[in-house]
């Protein structure tokens, strides 16, 4: 397959350098300290000076007014364009995606795409459902985790899929986590302990459900290839999409989204799912690994619970899932999320990722879902594979 | 009964309960709740009530009360139409496959309202 007109109309873009804080509960820093402190180990990493930035994207939940110059003024104040966006949790990765536009386009030669702030935050004013009265709060479909649950007793219906396969995608990311020293939850967890873990909306258990912590992620991008001498990591996609109508927008999400946005990622990096050696997805709960994984055309639909068994999805199976340990175990801040995601996927393409590293890494995907209907998925590919 | 928690949602009378969807004349789509345009081609809606009874597509339990609803509670995903799926708040046990009915709930407060939910269908 090669590669989409419209991917021929942008020049190279790089990541060549990426940075992030530890992923925890809460931190004591605020978010736009951590934020500078992700772009600073992202500079470092790239080899370049801060002033050389010419562009700052800040993807920021539940932030101050004028979240992007506070980070900025947490480093030297250049007079760099710095500006904020939001798309709940996939925040961090239309920070990613616009500043790949912008410097795909010519509008910057180099760019800092930055993620911070905790969905913890941005949550805290839901109100109690008992009291709500509006269709959602009475329907129940303000609740995340009824949506997955719903899913996932779909799944098993459907598929004839066991209760045990959800879990075994958090035994897989708990492991991945357990070797990410960035990671908020670090502890291995086997599928016969997760059987413990109290029912949240079952079928969906607490163990199968993300924690949202605080944390900062940062990926330079540039349109030069490294300075750092490591291998060249070029951005192949980087697309999204809202949401459209269908039977059940009431009370679900677009069933949809991800295979129409991963249909236009992969035309426009030429390549097919086939391809893949990584991925990191939007497991906010257990069984949208699952699905997405399906969606995205790595699995059969109705074989992603079977194969996560078999190992397919393992750190040196047929295409390493979540290696970062995902949302489950690495953690979901909100602003950082996609963003992290990113780091993970260079960090493997370079063959740097120690313990967690994949066997091979030439092609690498991330996937997020922002709350309310946006999906955003970026392709990486190593120009030079790690030996 | 007591007056409905959103008559541009529910309406309610003598005869139980009905909720109203928009209805696209052009495409066909329905939207729930009504939207004043359409929401797959963005043509004006006409007001459509939606039927009552549904097949359920999925359900879950959840350990934590919503208003009019002591916990646990059962919520189901129903398809009243193949158009329209809508959840809700189960009375009673479930399975996927089953034909339930929109039935009316009681919501008790500081007022009283009238909410939505679902049962066993005995047509």
């Amino acid at each position: 397959m090669t590669a989409h007109p419209a991917a021929a109309a942008r020049r190279p873009v790089y990541v060549t350098g990426v940075g992030m804080t530890p992923f925890a509960r809460t931190h004591d820093a605020p978010g736009r300290e951590l934020a500078a402190t992700a772009i600073r180990a992202a500079l470092a990493d790239a080899e370049i000076a801060w002033p050389e930035v010419e562009l700052v994207i800040a993807g920021v939940v539940g932030g101050d007014l004028a979240a992007a110059p506070s980070i900025v003024h947490e480093l030297a104040w250049t007079g760099v364009p710095a500006h904020a966006v939001e798309n709940a949790s996939a925040t961090g990765s239309v920070a990613f995606n616009d500043a790949y536009e912008a410097v795909a386009t010519g509008r910057a030669a180099s760019a800092v795409a930055v993620g911070c702030g905790s969905l913890a935050t941005a949550l805290g004013g839901a109100g109690n459902p008992a009291t709500r009265l509006d269709l959602a709060a009475l329907s129940g479909a303000n609740l995340p985790p009824t949506t997955f649950a719903m899913l996932k007793r779909q799944r098993m219906h459907d598929y004839g899929e066991s209760d045990d396969a959800a879990l075994a995608v958090v035994a897989k990311n708990l492991r991945n986590a357990s070797r990410n020293p960035l990671a908020q939850r670090r502890t291995a967890v086997p599928v016969a302990d997760l059987r413990g873990s109290p029912m949240f909306a079952d079928p969906l258990r607490r163990a199968e459900c993300c924690p949202i912590g605080d944390g900062a992620a940062a990926v330079m991008l540039s349109a030069r290839p490294p300075r750092n001498g490591g291998p060249a990591v070029r951005i192949a996609a980087a697309v999204s999409a809202t949401d459209q109508w269908h039977p059940a927008a009431a009370c679900a999400p677009d069933p949809g989204i991800t295979r129409r946005v991963a249909d236009t990622a992969y035309r426009l990096a030429g390549i097919t799912a086939d391809d893949l050696d990584l991925v990191e997805v939007h497991d906010a709960f257990s069984v949208e690994e699952l699905q997405y994984l399906e969606d995205l055309g790595v699995s059969p639909p109705g074989q992603a619970g079977t194969q996560v068994f078999e190992g397919h999805f393992d750190i040196g199976g047929r295409v390493a899932v979540s290696p970062s340990g995902g949302l489950i175990g690495r953690g979901h801040p909100g602003g950082a999320t996609g963003l992290a995601q990113i780091v993970e996927l260079v960090t493997q393409l370079r063959g740097a990722a120690g313990p967690r590293q994949h066997t091979r890494g030439r092609t690498a995907l991330a996937h997020m879902i922002g709350a309310g209907g946006s999906c955003y998925i970026q392709i990486l590919q190593c120009e030079e594979p790690p030996q | 009964m007591n007056p409905s928690f959103d008559p541009a949602i529910l309406v309610t009378d003598e005869h139980g309960a009905t909720l109203i969807s928009g209805s696209c004349p052009d495409c066909g789509a329905v939207t729930f709740p009504q939207r004043q345009h359409c929401a797959r081609c963005g043509s004006p809606t006409r007001e459509h009530p939606l039927p009552t009874n549904g097949v359920v597509r999925s359900y879950c339990r959840i350990a934590i009360p919503l208003a009019g609803a002591e916990a646990p509670v059962t919520l189901v995903r129903v398809e009243l139409s193949p158009q329209c799926t809508v959840q809700g708040v189960m009375d009673g046990v479930v399975d996927i496959g089953d034909r339930v009915a929109l039935v009316p709930r009681r919501i008790d407060g500081a007022e009283s309202y009238t909410g939505f939910g679902f049962a066993r269908s005995t047509s």
